[in-house]
This record gives structure tokens, C-alpha cells and sequence, in this order.
């Protein structure tokens, strides 16, 4: 259910179909993933899952598999 | 008399004024063929020429050069230059690369930006920053407008990019934030 949410999270903020919500999705390969998408993304995330991410797990979630192993630090599985 | 070069700390980075002792490590990133072809000036630089344009770097009072430090690794350079006394110019260009591919397309990137504008906009009596981009480098011109800058004028190779303490602070509350956590 959380991989589902998060990839909706992703499709919907990078205007992406859901299927190319994949773990090599990176910030730096596409294009529609800029400063803003990610601050958007992050503030989805944290709404969805009710958690507060650091600072240096903002600048760390580079990708969409990053986001998958940052999200369990907080106790959100996504497998 | 040189003015002081502060160490600025913020948004998760560290950025400490360049001395003697970077010199080649500072000629070794800017001549990497990825950092030089971003350039205004993308020719190779000459070993002599750089020691030579470093030594007049450290003791210049119109231009400052910092290496960005994140996590205690230095991962590249970001510098205020004017064509006059830094602490007595209204307008300034800020200059950035960043050496280590592991952060280039990172919100990390932004880091740097954010804290040499406060300083430039607070601390010192700029009101306005310029810059010369590579219209071909339209990630950089992305990354600049995402700052608040706006294009004033362009031609087939160059935009001239321009910004304002207003339109920098309505552009980057967010961001600020985002990277101010902790």
C-alpha cells in the first residue's frame, strides 16, 4: 500500500503514468524533477505518512528507490 | 587593507574562504572537461597562468572564493566577484561549480547559492546580482530561475541573468526552509 501511495506521489507531481514510477527514476535524469517538484514531494510525503523528514534526507532522496529506503528510517515500508 | 573573509555556515554546508593551499586542487576541478565546458571561458587553463590568477585571487578585495564543504567533503567552489571593493559594490556576480558529479543534480546544489546571496544581500551593500550563462546550459538557467533570476537579455551565446534581493526572497522561502531543518 505505501509503494502504491508513493508512486501516486511521484506520478502525480511529475505528471509521470504511474508504470514509470520505478526505483532508477533519479532527480538528475528528469527534467520535470527540479528544486520545486522536489520540495512538492516532499511535502506530499510527509503529508500522506505523517512524518517529518531531516534536512539531510530532503538532500539525500535523489531517487525513487533512495526515497523507498529513506521512508523506512521512518517506518514506512515500501517494498 | 584586505577585507576579512568570513567561514559562512548554513543550509547544511559549510562554504570556507579558498587559501594558499587549494590552489592546485581549485586547478584541478576547474580544468575538468565537464566544469570547463560551462564556462564563459571553456579553453584548458595553463598551470602557470592559474598559480598566477590564484595568488592575485587570495588578496583581492573585488572577488570571493569559497570551497563548499557538505558532510566535511569538499565538493566544489561558488565565488562573489564585482569590479570593484566587494564591501563597497551595490552589483556583484556570483559564480558555482560543483566538482563532485555525486552532488551536481542534488538539491545540495542549492546549498551554496543560498548562502553566499544572504551574505552578498545582507551583510555586504548589494542590491543586485548578475550573471553571464551558456544558453546552452539551460540546466544552469533552470537552477538560476529557480533562484529568482530573471533573463535580461540574450543572444546566440550568452544570457544575461539578473536578481534581485526581492525576487530572491519571494522565490526561496521555501527552499530555505527545506534545507534549514534540524
Amino acid at each position: 500500500m505505501s509503494t502504491q501511495q508513493l508512486k501516486e506521489i511521484f506520478s502525480s507531481v511529475l505528471e509521470l503514468p504511474i508504470e514509470d514510477v520505478t526505483d532508477s527514476l533519479a532527480y538528475s535524469q528528469y527534467y520535470k524533477w527540479d528544486s520545486m517538484s522536489h520540495m512538492i514531494i516532499i511535502a506530499d510525503i510527509e503529508a500522506a505518512f505523517n512524518i517529518i523528514l531531516d534536512t539531510d534526507d530532503i538532500i539525500d532522496m535523489s531517487s525513487f528507490a533512495k526515497a523507498r529506503e529513506i521512508l523506512k528510517k521512518y517506518g514506512v515500508e515500501c517494498e | 587593507m584586505m577585507f576579512y573573509k568570513p567561514v559562512l555556515k548554513g543550509y547544511a554546508i559549510e562554504l570556507h574562504p579558498l587559501v594558499e593551499g587549494d590552489c592546485d586542487q581549485i586547478f584541478a576541478w576547474r580544468n575538468l572537461p565537464e566544469i570547463r565546458e560551462k564556462m564563459t571561458d571553456s579553453a584548458e587553463l595553463d598551470y602557470n597562468s592559474h598559480v598566477q590568477w590564484f595568488a592575485k585571487m587570495l588578496t583581492s578585495d573585488a572577488q570571493l572564493h569559497y570551497k563548499i564543504v557538505y558532510k566535511n567533503k569538499e565538493i566544489g567552489v561558488v565565488n562573489l566577484k564585482s569590479n570593484c571593493t566587494l564591501t563597497e559594490s551595490t552589483e556583484a556576480e556570483i559564480g558555482l561549480y560543483i566538482a563532485d558529479s555525486c552532488y551536481r543534480g542534488n538539491l545540495i546544489a542549492f546549498a551554496p547559492s543560498l548562502l553566499l546571496i544572504d551574505y552578498a544581500f545582507e551583510q555586504l551593500a548589494i542590491s543586485k546580482l548578475k550573471s553571464q550563462v551558456r544558453c546552452s546550459n539551460q540546466e544552469a538557467l533552470r537552477y538560476n530561475q529557480q533562484l529568482g533570476y530573471e533573463v535580461l537579455s540574450e543572444d546566440e551565446k550568452f544570457a544575461i541573468i539578473s536578481l534581485t534581493s526581492e525576487r530572491y526572497a519571494l522565490s526561496t522561502s521555501r527552499l530555505k526552509a527545506f534545507l534549514s531543518r534540524n
